[in-house]
């Protein structure tokens, strides 16, 4: 099939106008040419015009839902010489496209069948579209960004071991952890007219600044310092190389997501920063805790 | 439907045996041996809107930059929906067109430019490379397009192609 640089005339004008006749096309511009002319959507019922023609498809046909159509081919109404379906392209097109017409509106696909029918048809710019009939218009978006304010990220407890309280010192591990009962995964759902959405946050890690430049990343909260488990190991830890006062912090980061019921959207908004616990330390060289091996026996 | 040619047009490809009638509507020079700077800005223009086209309908991208930069609307959003209803249909291009392009109007700040093109381009479905039903010959097909001087720069601001409806050379 020929690529379109625009919708060939012959097929919207020639080829159509067969069967419907002149100013029966699905749409032109006042030169007869390409553009769908302005259609609108009413609790889902498409009506589009061409020049001072009005093409409605039957009523129950809802423009959002592809599977509806208007009449098969070999069924020829006057105004509905085609079968066609419509699909709304969400916000999406509106972004590629751009804003086809008069506002709130969608572009909308039509796909058809019929003699001289090239499909993909161009899509038309459908105003006061509502998908569902009665439904508002609600952003899923903005409903969505309402839900993911309401996520309580909150700051953690800092840990250690040895305690906090404590002098840290040079040279010897530091354990770090954060207050296990802030690692778990948090939800929020906020609705607006029909639409209800859902934001999802799941801590992935932790991010610790020491306070001397260098950064600790742990998978986890950490593990919590047992003294009954002396062998016990951890995979988040420091060790302080110079002695100083520091001051710590630890930074949740969480995985977003959202899903909407009631119109479509949802997706990962990747991973956002929970607010910083912080906490001051001070670190000393650690005195010589070993006497001489000829000191022993 | 615009025809292709007709007197008094400016041939881009013949430029040096072009003679053009004098009319209201355009500042074309009556005789002249070279084609001047605004023409041939014109026609550099009109070639320039096919090639974003072309280049666009590769990958069917409609946020090609170069779209913009030959194109203002209502052409450019018209060429914006066709590209995303094929890539929505999974559907690119490929093949050229040859142009011939003349000038049939000219203003300073508007142009007509007819065309009878050579076009090999065809839709593909992407995931298999094969042409979309039907498959269709090359052909010559008729092309009017208006530009307008956009800034500086010569955009074309719309187009119309009526397939088949040209005779070659015409």
């Amino acid at each position: 099939m020929r690529a379109r640089l625009v919708i060939p005339a012959t097929v919207v004008v020639a080829s159509m106008c067969v069967l419907i006749g002149p100013g029966r096309a699905w749409a032109g511009d006042p030169d007869g040419q390409y553009n769908w002319a302005g259609a609108t959507a009413n609790g889902g019922q498409l009506t589009v015009q061409a020049g001072g023609t009005y093409w409605t498809p039957p009523a129950g046909s809802s423009w959002a839902k592809q599977t509806e159509s208007d009449p098969s081919p070999g069924k020829p109404d006057p105004n509905q010489p085609y079968g066609c379906t419509y699909k709304d392209g969400g916000l999406s097109a509106t972004e590629a496209i751009g804003v086809g017409g008069p506002q709130p509106g969608q572009w909308v696909f039509v796909t058809c069948a019929g003699p001289g029918v090239l499909n993909p048809m161009p899509p038309i710019w459908v105003t006061n579209a509502q998908p569902v009939a009665g439904a508002a218009q609600v952003d899923p978006v903005v409903v969505a960004d309402q839900t993911i304010q309401q996520l309580p990220l909150g700051s953690a407890t800092i840990e250690m071991a040895p305690p906090a309280g404590a002098e840290q010192l040079v040279g010897v591990a530091t354990w770090l952890w954060i207050e296990p009962g802030a690692w778990q995964t948090l939800t929020a759902t906020a609705s607006a007219g029909t639409v209800t959405t859902t934001a999802t946050a799941t801590p992935t890690k932790v991010v610790w600044d020491m306070g001397d430049g260098s950064t600790v990343t742990c998978d986890g909260p950490g593990t919590p310092y047992d003294p009954s488990r002396p062998n016990a190991t951890t995979d988040c830890s420091y060790t302080w190389t110079q002695a100083g006062s520091y001051q710590v912090s630890a930074t949740i980061y969480w995985s977003v997501s959202w899903t909407s019921v009631g119109a479509p959207g949802g997706g990962n908004l990747g991973l956002k920063p929970g607010p910083p616990s912080q906490m001051a330390v001070r670190v000393t060289e650690s005195q010589a805790i070993n006497t001489p091996s000829s000191g022993g026996n | 439907m615009a025809s292709c040619g007709g007197s008094g047009a400016l041939d881009a490809s013949h430029p040096t045996t072009t003679r053009a009638k004098s009319t209201t509507t355009t500042s074309l020079p009556v005789s002249s041996t070279t084609l001047a700077p605004t023409s041939v800005a014109v026609l550099n223009a009109y070639r320039a809107g096919w090639a974003a086209f072309e280049h666009a309908l590769a990958d069917a991208n409609p946020s090609d930059p170069e779209l913009a930069a030959t194109m203002v609307e209502p052409q450019l959003q018209n060429v914006k929906a066709n590209l995303f209803a094929d890539k929505r249909a999974g559907m690119v291009g490929r093949g050229t067109t040859t142009l011939h392009p003349k000038i049939t109007a000219l203003s300073a700040t508007t142009a007509t430019v007819v065309d009878c093109a050579y076009s090999r381009a065809e839709l593909l479905y992407a995931t298999t490379g094969k042409p979309v039903p039907p498959v269709t010959p090359p052909e010559y097909d008729g092309v009017r397009a208006t530009l307008v001087l956009s800034g500086s720069t010569w955009k074309v601001s719309k187009q119309t192609v009526t397939e088949g409806t040209c005779a070659p050379g015409s």
